[in-house]
């Protein structure tokens, strides 16, 4: 399901569901640990006694505000005669959420209203031991487990203060939650609760005749008593109307960074890509490949966590579009999870932590390494990639030989007698083989490494590593292409090749394997594009015969359009230059984003709608870089790889 | 439903009967709240602008390309909701490297249309349908009727955005970094010239504004809400005062050559207004001062999807800002049926007219 409108500061991250209720409440030094789950934290009104839940049916808009990191949302619920606009937002500096509740009221006479703000913490992503209480002091409700503490409250902008809560138990003992209690207009004023908990408060005020009122609901987060106490104690009208007030000019400033030469509402896009990014990075580094949680309900595990693969390309977009200190975060961390060998395991958690796998340490009884080494080549790809192109050097010092030359210098071993990668898992997960993306981007990675070891002038170590890449080349054109067929093999499989039409292929001119004009690449190109191609919906498939989150069992389909593939199409044909098929490749991935311009991972080839993990950071950061490339395109900047990762010297 | 239509090729506009659009698949249907009244409709009434042009097939046009609408049907999961409020865009796309890139308000090759004006039917009528990616959505509801304001402030805003850029040929700034020490003298009050006014004047420069009329001085009080100052010159005698950014809104090519011989060094000057009458020659001591004071002459027409959004930030902040000026601009509302007399004539005292559709 579609996470809408993510909000984050590194730290505390959340992310609402279609009825823009929060429904992944992500807190800690690393913004690991959710503690909604998916579970929604509803909001309600109730307007002279008349209660309702404010939910889809009664919201009107929904999107960002502007270009900031403020989400806006417009309720208009039917029978109560008011409007209210809410404006979300996760402080950029202190760890609070809060949201500013506007209440219209749209009748001649005078009214009362209470709303409704329901807390349903999961801490640590369970409801086990979870503790919620009523603090007067702190005229809030608090819920806390081990180091997880969370204060919730309101303050008007007169000064006043909740007025009712209840606190209560959920799911557990036939109760079905304490947000029941609010149906009736008055809460039971139950003061605390613990094993699995959630509650409930309110605010109540008068409304003027056509007039209006407003108040701040907000959530502080801290990891003991005392830090949330002091925190939340501190949190009046006057600092949450501050913090908004920074947060977004923050926003503004940041996203304005880049412009682009594009119309239409491909600067839009792009900035709204640009913020979705940032929420998935956190404050150590960690760049997760999707912050929505609702892929735990199928397989009780999801995409929080950090692909190397995801990340690289996130970062790589990031600097190119002006923010390479994130990158930096993220090369930080990835500097300090390589492994003894020289690679990246299959994934981490957002703070660096070994995360699970499915890729098994031996086959066929035989050890073998548990690795996607594209994932090793793309983090050092992207680095250098980036350092070449736009000539950042201070990005590179620190990472050169703690990163780059063990990673290299790994990539530069791990090949056969053939010259070629040795077998490990594909960029999708499934085979275990020599694949031609992991070759591109393992070929990409060592140019790109022996560039920065000319640079740093070890002439030896870079004439290593172009050399380990010149014969992987050759390898690859005599092994992976087929006259017969006119296309290259997606991989080798057991000493096999696989012809299998697999968008992956177009990572061969998009990394510098082969020209973008090489007749070879051309003729694969085209039969991509007429097999991958959904008919109908449009854009383009994975590959043929892909059965993962397949809608039905339909010949006709190759599979699920993904925006990732459909945005490496548009970014080769920018590449040759045919801009009609980069733009028509380009409008179908914009045609295809929320109304915030969050991106899914796939489309649904029977109705458009989004399918899997949405927000994918992996998508907004294929949009960036696919604009980028369209704009610089447009403004007459050289396109294709730099010379690094063609094979050129420093 | 009803729609104000003119017959291309021949004088006078008539309010008719046509049949209610047709929703499809990927479209939305939208309901005309308002319609702003501009010069290019009279224009097109009077049979004066040679590049209009029906939709093809037809040999009627619906004029009408400023707007706001609100959202009545679209597809499910689509950006827009039922009850949305927007403002359609005028220029639609031809098949140029700018049009292709959503830039077709720098069409390269005259290849595109633009609603209501040529090949394509405007907004001037109770309903009508729209591919959402023409539409920009508005988000301060509060503006209600104001919102028709963000079509012609959306050519201001693209205008002063290739100021900016050309004028960055030079230092353009103040030794405190702002432009506040610049002057703009803006030809022309009507509705562009006085967007043009709030515009420049909002970014801190010093303002000065004319026209050949004012007769209840309503322009000079209007100038001096917005920090600006307005001047009357009835004739050419009166010699334009010096400025770094000249500004012509009339389409007079004498009032362009004479602000053009008033700008400074580096000076800049952005031509707006088009008319098909009048002539100035252009001296050799014209040339050599343009020449020797690299002065920039600049056409702007029309603007992207970004700078209506732009536009719509603008007249939400300056309704803040400048209170009462942006109503003080719509002097008169009338409904459909009262309209023909208005599009044919100016009336007198009028700086922008709004049909009401509802």
């Amino acid at each position: 399901m579609v996470r809408y409108t993510p909000l984050g500061n590194g730290r505390v991250l959340v992310a609402f569901d279609a009825n823009h209720w929060i429904v992944d409440f992500y807190y800690s030094r690393a913004a690991r640990d959710n503690h909604a789950v998916g579970q929604p934290f509803m909001f309600g009104i109730s307007v002279d006694g008349t209660f309702r839940w404010l939910d889809r049916s009664a919201l009107r808009e929904t999107d960002y505000e502007g270009d900031t990191m403020i989400s806006r949302a417009v309720y208009a619920p039917p029978g109560l005669g008011v409007e209210v606009v809410t404006r979300d937002f996760v402080d950029v500096l202190e760890d609070v959420y809060a949201r500013l509740v506007t209440v219209r009221n749209l009748s001649d006479s005078g009214r009362r209203f209470s709303a409704f703000m329901h807390q349903n913490f999961y801490i640590y992503g369970n409801d086990i031991g979870d503790t919620g209480i009523y603090h007067p002091a702190l005229r809030g409700v608090l819920h806390y487990k081990g180091a997880r503490y969370f204060l919730a409250s309101a303050v008007g902008e007169d000064g006043g203060t909740i007025d009712q809560y209840a606190v209560g138990v959920k799911g557990h003992r036939g109760f079905a939650g304490t947000w029941k209690d609010a149906e009736d207009g008055e809460l039971s004023m139950n003061p605390v609760a613990n094993g699995s908990v959630d509650s409930v408060i309110r605010y109540s005020s008068a409304l003027a005749p056509r007039g209006s009122r407003s108040f701040f609901y907000f959530i502080a987060c801290g990891q003991d008593m005392k830090s949330v106490a002091s925190l939340g104690g501190s949190l009046d009208w006057g600092r949450l109307a501050s913090m908004l007030r920074r947060t977004s000019n923050y926003w503004s400033y940041w996203s304005s960074r880049r412009s682009l030469r594009l119309g239409g509402d491909y600067p839009y896009l792009f900035r709204r890509s640009l913020f979705i990014l940032a929420t998935h990075v956190n404050s150590v580094g960690g760049i997760a490949a999707s912050l929505d949680s609702d892929q735990l309900k199928v397989n009780r595990d999801g995409y929080y966590y950090v692909w190397p693969r995801d990340a690289a390309i996130a970062a790589y977009a990031l600097s190119m579009a002006g923010h390479s200190q994130m990158a930096a975060r993220f090369f930080d961390l990835m500097a300090s999870s390589i492994s003894e060998e020289g690679y990246f395991h299959h994934k981490y958690y957002v703070d660096g932590k070994l995360a699970s796998t499915w890729l098994p340490m031996v086959r066929d009884g035989r050890a073998i390494a548990n690795i996607q080494e594209d994932e090793t080549a793309l983090v050092v790809w992207s680095l250098g990639e980036y350092v070449r192109r736009r000539g950042d050097v201070a990005l590179l010092a620190p990472y050169y030989e703690r990163l780059i030359v063990r990673a290299a210098d790994f990539m530069a071993g791990f090949v056969g007698d053939d010259g070629l990668p040795r077998e490990s898992y594909d960029l999708w997960e499934e085979r275990y083989g020599v694949h031609a993306f992991t070759v591109a981007s393992v070929y990409a990675a060592l140019n790109a490494a022996a560039w920065m070891a000319g640079f740093f002038g070890e002439e030896d170590r870079a004439s290593r590593y172009t050399a380990a890449a010149s014969r992987m080349r050759e390898a690859f054109l005599s092994k992976f292409y087929s006259r017969e067929l006119g296309r290259f093999a997606r991989s080798i499989i057991g000493g096999r090749p696989d012809f299998t039409l697999d968008s992956a292929l177009l990572a061969v001119p998009l990394l510098g394997l082969v020209e973008p004009g090489d007749p070879r690449v051309e003729s694969t190109v085209g039969q991509l594009r007429s097999g991958l191609w959904v008919r109908g919906v449009g854009g383009l498939a994975r590959y043929q015969g892909d059965g993962y989150m397949r809608v039905r069992d339909d010949p006709s389909i190759p599979g699920n359009p993904w925006i990732i593939t459909t945005l490496w199409l548009a970014r080769y044909y920018i590449r040759v230059g045919d801009l009609p098929r980069a733009m028509e490749a380009l409008g179908w991935v914009a045609s295809h984003a929320q109304a915030s311009g969050v991106l899914p991972e796939q489309v649904n080839p029977y109705d458009g709608s989004p399918l899997s993990a949405s927000p994918l950071a992996w998508s907004h950061a294929e949009l960036i870089l696919a604009l980028l490339e369209m704009d610089e395109r447009i403004s007459g900047v050289p396109q294709g790889i730099s010379q690094a990762a063609r094979g050129a010297g420093a | 439903m009803r729609a104000i239509s003119i017959t291309v090729g021949r004088p006078g506009a008539a309010l008719r009967d046509v049949p209610e659009p047709q929703r499809r698949r990927g479209e939305v249907l939208l309901r005309t709240l308002y319609t702003g009244i501009c010069g290019t409709d009279r224009g097109l009434v009077n049979n004066q602008l040679p590049f209009a042009r029906p939709p093809p097939g037809s040999g009627d046009l619906i004029i009408g390309h400023e707007a706001l609408a609100r959202v009545e049907d679209a597809d499910p999961g689509t950006r827009l909701r039922k009850g949305s409020l927007v403002v359609p865009m005028v220029r639609r796309p031809g098949k140029c490297l700018n049009c292709l890139v959503g830039r077709q308000d720098n069409c390269s090759d005259g290849d595109f249309v633009e609603a209501g004006i040529r090949g394509l039917d405007g907004f001037m009528r109770d309903y009508f349908t729209d591919d959402p990616t023409y539409l920009v959505r508005v988000d301060d509801e509060s503006l209600g009727m104001l919102a028709v304001l963000a079509e012609p402030l959306k050519n201001v805003v693209k205008a002063y955005d290739v100021y900016d850029l050309v004028s960055r040929r030079s230092i353009p700034n103040c030794r405190d970094g702002s432009r506040s020490c610049l002057t703009v003298t803006i030809a022309g009050a009507g509705p562009i010239g006085i967007l043009f006014a709030m515009l420049f004047s909002s970014m801190g420069m010093d303002v000065k504004m004319f026209s050949r009329h004012d007769p209840e001085g309503r322009l000079a009080e209007l100038a001096s809400r917005m920090g600006a100052e307005y001047f009357l010159r009835e004739d050419r005698s009166k010699q334009l005062p010096q400025s770094d950014v000249f500004v012509e809104t009339t389409g007079s090519p004498e009032v362009a050559m004479d602000g053009i011989r008033a700008l400074r060094p580096n000076g800049v000057a952005i031509l707006f207004g088009t008319a098909p009458g009048g002539s100035e020659p252009l001296t050799g001591q014209d040339v050599i001062d343009i020449v020797e004071r690299n002065i920039t002459i600049i056409g702007t027409v029309d603007g992207a999807k970004e700078h209506y959004i732009r536009a719509l930030n603008y007249l939400s902040s300056w309704k803040d800002s400048y209170p009462g000026v942006l109503k003080s601009m719509i002097t008169s509302v009338v409904k459909p049926e009262e309209s023909l007399d208005v599009l044919a004539r100016r009336p007198a005292g009028e700086i922008k007219t709004v049909i009401d559709w509802q």
